[in-house]
Order: C-alpha cells, then sequence, then structure tokens
C-alpha cells in the first residue's frame, strides 16, 4: 500500500507533500545503505590494492638487489675463471706441475668442470677455449641469464605496484564521491516537496550507480 | 516497486560486492602463461619440470673466424633461457660443423650414438642437410635447422628435417620484387656461381623479373675467381643492378671492389650468402637474409642485451638459431615423461610445435611440407659504418 493512499490523498497545495510516499523513502534507505557498503568495500579494496602495491616495490627492490649482485658475483666469476685458466695453462706449459696443481685447486667447481669437459675433446672438435657456448660445462651463461631474469622479474613487479597504486588512488577518489552520495539523500530529508526529494534522491542514487562502475572497473 | 524488491536488489548488490572481492583477491598475483604445449605439460606433469636430455647443434664453434660460433652462441642462450624458465635441465651437445660433408656425416654419427640426445638445432648448411638428414631420418632423430634454405630440403621429403626461416623460393622473388619495384631495375645483370645454391637462386629471380618484365643478361662465373674483368666487361653497360647470388662472400666483396674499380657503379644486390658484415662491406649494396634485424622485433631487444652480456659482440644472423633451439626444447619437454626427453617424443612432437610469438618477431609453426609458416626474407642495405641496415 503506497504512502500517499493511505493518507487518503491528501495534496499539499502547488504539488508539495509533507508526506513523502514510501517507496522513496525506502529507495533512499536502500541507497545509502548501498553506498554505505560501497564505502566500506571501496576503502578496503584500497588498502589491499595499496599493501600490494607495497609488497611489490619491495619485492621489485629485492629483485634489484639480486639481479646487481648476481650480475657482480657473474662478472667476477667470469674474470677469475679466465685469470686463473690463463695462470694455470701457463704452469702447465712451464711444467710446473705444483704451481698448476695448487690453481687448479683454486677453481671453483663449474670452472674446473669446463676445464675438464674441454680437455676431453679431440683436438679438432676442442673450441679455442673452456669458456665457449659449445661447452655445456661452462656456467657463466645461467647465471647472467638467472640475473637478467631477476632484473625483468624486478621491473615487471614495479609495473604492478604502479598500477596497484594508481588503482588504490583512484578507489580513494571514488569513497569520496560516495559522500556526495550520503550529502544529497541527507539533504532530501530536509526538504517538503515531494519533486525536490524525489530529485535529491534521484541524483544520490546516480552518483552512487557512478560509483558503483568505477568501482567495478577499477577493481 | 514493494519494499521486498527494493530489499532484495539491495541484497544482490551487496552481494555481488562481496563475490567481486572473492574473485578480486586472486588478481593480487598476475600470471601470463603461454599457450604453448610445453607450458601446459609443465603445469600438467610436475616431473616434466626436471626434465634433462641432450640436444645437439651442428654448428661452426672451432675456427674464431668471423662468423664462428655465432649460431652456437645463440643455441645457447636460448636452451639455458629455456632451462632458467622451465626448470629443465636440457644440455647442449656440440657438433662441430659447417659446410663439410664428411664433418657433417661424422657428426651425425656421434650424435645418433649418443642414446642422450633427443634431437638436433641444425645443419647450418643445405649441403650438409642433404647429406645428413637421411640419417637422421632413420635414426627418427628431428633437426631443426637456422639456416639451410635450399627449397628441395623441404617439402616432406628428409622426414624429420624442419627449418625456421623460409626456403630459397622465397628468396628469389624478394630479391626480383626489391630489384624491380625498390631500385627500380630498368636492364638487369645476373651473375651467378656453377653450383646448386647460387643457379637455384637466379633461376628464381630471372623467372620473377622476366614476369615483371625486366631484361636480365645472365653470366656464369666459378667459385673464387680471382678476376672478374672479363665478366664486368660482358656486363651491359645500360644495366643498372647486377644481382650475384653468390655462394661466397668473399667472391662478392671481391667482384664489388673490381667493379668499382672498373668505373662501373651499378647498384649490387647479393643473396643470404653474401650477408656476412665482417667480409663483405661494399657500401650501398644490398643483401637479403632469412633473418629479421632482431633489433626491431618485440622481443628481439630483450634477448640482444643478454646476448652481449655473455658475449660481447652481436650478429643478427644467428637469431634463428635462438628460435631452432626453443622449438627443440619445447618438444623435449611436451613428451617429457620420468623425468627424461625421450628422442621419440622430440619427433613426433616438433612438427605440432607452435609459438605465437617468437624472436624472429613472427608466429612459429611448420606446415605439412615441414616449411615455417609465413617464412619469409627480408633486405639489407651495407651502411659506410660497416653495418647492415634493414630496408625491406
Amino acid at each position: 500500500m503506497s504512502a500517499a493512499k493511505h493518507h487518503g490523498g491528501h495534496h499539499a497545495p502547488h504539488g508539495h507533500d509533507e508526506h513523502a510516499p514510501r517507496w522513496l523513502n525506502l529507495s533512499l534507505a536502500v541507497i545509502l545503505g548501498v553506498a554505505a557498503i560501497v564505502a566500506g568495500v571501496t576503502a578496503w579494496r584500497g588498502t589491499v590494492l595499496n599493501g600490494h602495491a607495497v609488497e611489490n616495490f619491495t619485492l621489485s627492490t629485492q629483485s634489484v638487489n639480486d639481479a646487481n649482485s648476481l650480475a657482480q658475483e657473474a662478472e667476477r666469476a667470469s674474470t677469475s675463471e679466465r685469470a686463473l685458466y690463463v695462470d694455470y695453462e701457463e704452469a702447465l706449459q712451464r711444467g710446473e706441475s705444483r704451481r698448476a696443481a695448487a690453481i687448479y685447486s683454486m677453481m671453483d667447481g663449474s670452472t674446473r668442470r669446463a676445464i675438464e669437459w674441454w680437455r676431453e675433446q679431440p683436438p679438432g672438435e676442442r673450441p679455442l677455449t673452456p669458456f665457449k657456448s659449445a661447452n655445456p660445462e661452462w656456467a657463466a651463461p645461467a647465471t647472467i641469464i638467472d640475473a637478467r631474469e631477476s632484473l625483468e622479474r624486478a621491473s615487471t613487479q614495479l609495473e604492478q605496484a604502479n598500477v596497484d597504486l594508481n588503482k588504490s588512488h583512484s578507489l580513494e577518489f571514488i569513497a569520496a564521491l560516495l559522500t556526495v552520495t550520503f550529502l544529497l539523500g541527507g539533504l532530501s530529508g530536509v526538504f517538503q516537496s515531494q519533486r525536490a526529494k524525489a530529485t535529491l534522491v534521484t541524483a544520490s542514487g546516480t552518483a552512487l550507480g557512478v560509483c558503483l562502475i568505477a568501482m567495478v572497473m577499477l577493481w | 516497486m514493494s519494499a521486498r524488491l527494493l530489499a532484495g536488489a539491495c541484497l544482490a548488490l551487496a552481494g555481488a560486492a562481496l563475490v567481486g572481492t572473492g574473485c578480486g583477491s586472486s588478481s593480487g598475483g598476475t600470471a601470463t602463461v603461454r599457450t604453448t604445449g610445453a607450458d601446459e605439460a609443465a603445469v600438467r606433469d610436475p616431473a616434466a619440470a626436471t626434465c634433462s636430455g641432450k640436444i645437439a647443434v651442428m654448428a661452426p664453434y672451432t675456427e674464431g673466424g668471423s662468423t664462428d660460433s655465432v649460431q652456437m652462441n645463440w643455441a645457447r642462450v636460448a636452451l639455458d633461457t629455456f632451462n632458467g624458465e622451465h626448470g629443465t635441465s636440457f644440455q647442449i651437445e656440440p657438433v662441430d660443423v659447417m659446410d663439410d660433408v664428411a664433418d657433417g656425416i661424422r657428426g651425425a654419427r656421434r650424435a645418433i650414438a649418443d642414446p642422450e640426445v633427443v634431437g638436433v638445432v641444425g645443419p647450418q648448411t643445405s649441403v650438409v642437410t642433404a647429406a645428413v638428414g637421411p640419417l637422421f631420418d632413420r635414426a627418427k632423430m628431428a633437426y631443426v635447422s637456422p639456416s639451410a634454405t635450399r627449397t628441395d630440403l623441404g617439402g616432406g621429403s628428409l622426414t624429420g628435417f624442419y627449418r625456421v626461416v623460409a626456403n630459397d623460393s622465397v628468396q628469389g622473388p624478394t630479391l626480383a620484387r626489391f630489384t624491380a619495384d625498390q631500385l627500380a631495375a630498368k636492364k638487369v645483370a645476373l651473375v651467378q656461381n656453377p653450383e646448386p645454391y647460387s643457379r637455384g637462386l637466379a633461376d628464381a629471380v630471372a623467372a620473377e623479373l622476366d614476369r615483371r618484365g625486366v631484361p636480365v643478361t645472365r653470366l656464369t662465373v666459378p667459385l673464387r675467381q680471382a678476376d672478374y674483368g672479363g665478366t664486368i666487361r660482358r656486363i651491359p653497360r645500360d644495366a643498372d643492378v647486377v644481382v650475384m647470388p653468390f655462394l661466397l662472400s668473399q667472391d662478392g666483396q671481391r667482384f664489388a671492389r673490381q667493379m668499382e674499380d672498373s668505373g662501373r657503379d651499378p647498384q649490387l644486390v647479393g643473396g643470404d650468402a653474401l650477408f656476412v658484415p665482417t667480409e663483405f662491406t661494399k657500401v650501398g649494396a644490398y643483401v637479403s637474409s632469412y633473418s629479421p634485424d632482431l633489433r626491431k622485433t618485440p622481443s628481439g631487444a630483450n634477448i640482444i642485451r643478454l646476448y652481449e652480456a655473455i658475449f660481447g659482440d652481436f650478429s643478427t644472423f644467428g637469431g634463428p638459431a635462438y628460435t631452432a633451439m626453443e622449438v627443440v626444447a619445447t618438444a623435449a619437454l611436451e613428451t617429457c615423461r620420468d623425468g627424461r626427453a625421450t628422442r621419440a617424443g622430440v619427433w613426433t612432437a616438433v612438427p605440432a610445435v607452435e609459438m605465437e610469438d617468437s624472436l624472429l618477431g613472427q608466429r612459429v609453426a611448420f606446415g605439412d611440407d615441414h616449411e615455417l609458416e609465413g617464412g619469409r626474407f627480408f633486405m639489407y642495405r651495407v651502411e659506410p659504418n660497416g653495418g647492415y641496415r634493414a630496408v625491406g
């Protein structure tokens, strides 16, 4: 049963109505209720995205550090293995077996494996040095690739962090816009005119709709 | 409108918001899944993640020459990158072969005898491919060449042969179209060597030029000729373009220099055999290549940086070896069982490998004729700084 019917069709002059129809009040209640939920969800989502952004910024920084460490390690290992190998070969050619053995013992495992593989190749199929792509035991490429992948991961994480942060800021803006919904809804109680009330409730509902659509798009 | 309806709508909205909340929580971590079968297999079968096996690479690596090791380097970068991305432990098995057939046969037999070798990247040249192909076919060993372009290798006559580059039936028309359209040739001299690569390419160029109504004068010079004076004098004075599908880059360089010394200056166009930046340096000449300019492909820049970090210098000519290795490794992973790739598995899977994107800047998939779908050739101009610039 409508509010207007309940009051026997008592209408104020010039279209004014002291008692708004029930559907208008219910609409207002629904709009404000949903607005409250959306405000809460928006705030929560914004916080979550902000957290993701911070997490990704941290991970990105960590990945950059990892990449730098790996790159430095690869550079150091590469320089070291070449220098040791040159000394080792020189010692062997001079017949200084004790010195050669000492240098060999200073090499890390992957360098020794690379040299052993190289030595085992028939002379005609032996690369110029052990540190060539054909040597499956040469580990430097994989280390450099790991460093590069870490750097790419950092870049992806940084990009994601920026996306999350931008979304978070947009959601905060939506939360601010939702106050318009509350304001218009609240103002509708101040007016006696049914038309004014309806206009304000409609405007409040429209603002809520816009916020809802924006929230879904930014989810 | 009834109050119940409004209340229902309100609840629905609230519910939708909560459902959205639940759905959204999973979007925190974004994952890009490539649609290659290999990735699916890796997801399906955790054992595949530790897959091992050897992939032979038939390419030169012992000479220390200008293009030595380039394909081996690219194949190695591809394999180590693949292992890093998929958690596999495939290993490279180098086979030092360029254009010597005896070396090729010896290397092929060695690869076939090693039960751990499951597939091959290579051979580099057409002549070796034709010689070792039947051996690999009998052993059911799939081989994916990054550079063997002779047309008659394809079509399925060699059952295990695939290539990630276009064949010479594409190269000939490409050279002819470039000559007729880009260089607006009025009359063309076509200077060829008396051997299959050069002759086949020259035939294809002549046929396409003839179809376009461009007059062609054909001349033949032997390989490694020291003095081209007689040949140059026989080139018509009004020929404004000389197409020279020579087999050897040194021959192309010598011919170009003697042409210049004789006071003749027509436009020079060479085939992919002249694509050797350290040896063919005639400024303003054009050469073709089966490889695009990797600096311009979407994933090229990143991989070039990686390549340079490992090997220092960079040559675009080796790029297809990267893609060939990706194909074989993908097939090996796709059919991995109990942590081991198998030769039979690679043999079965290579024809079905599809990569939506590749270093070559195009989709990689093979047709029933074992050829790369949509394969094409690219034209480059020799620049004053010694580099080659892509022009078409």
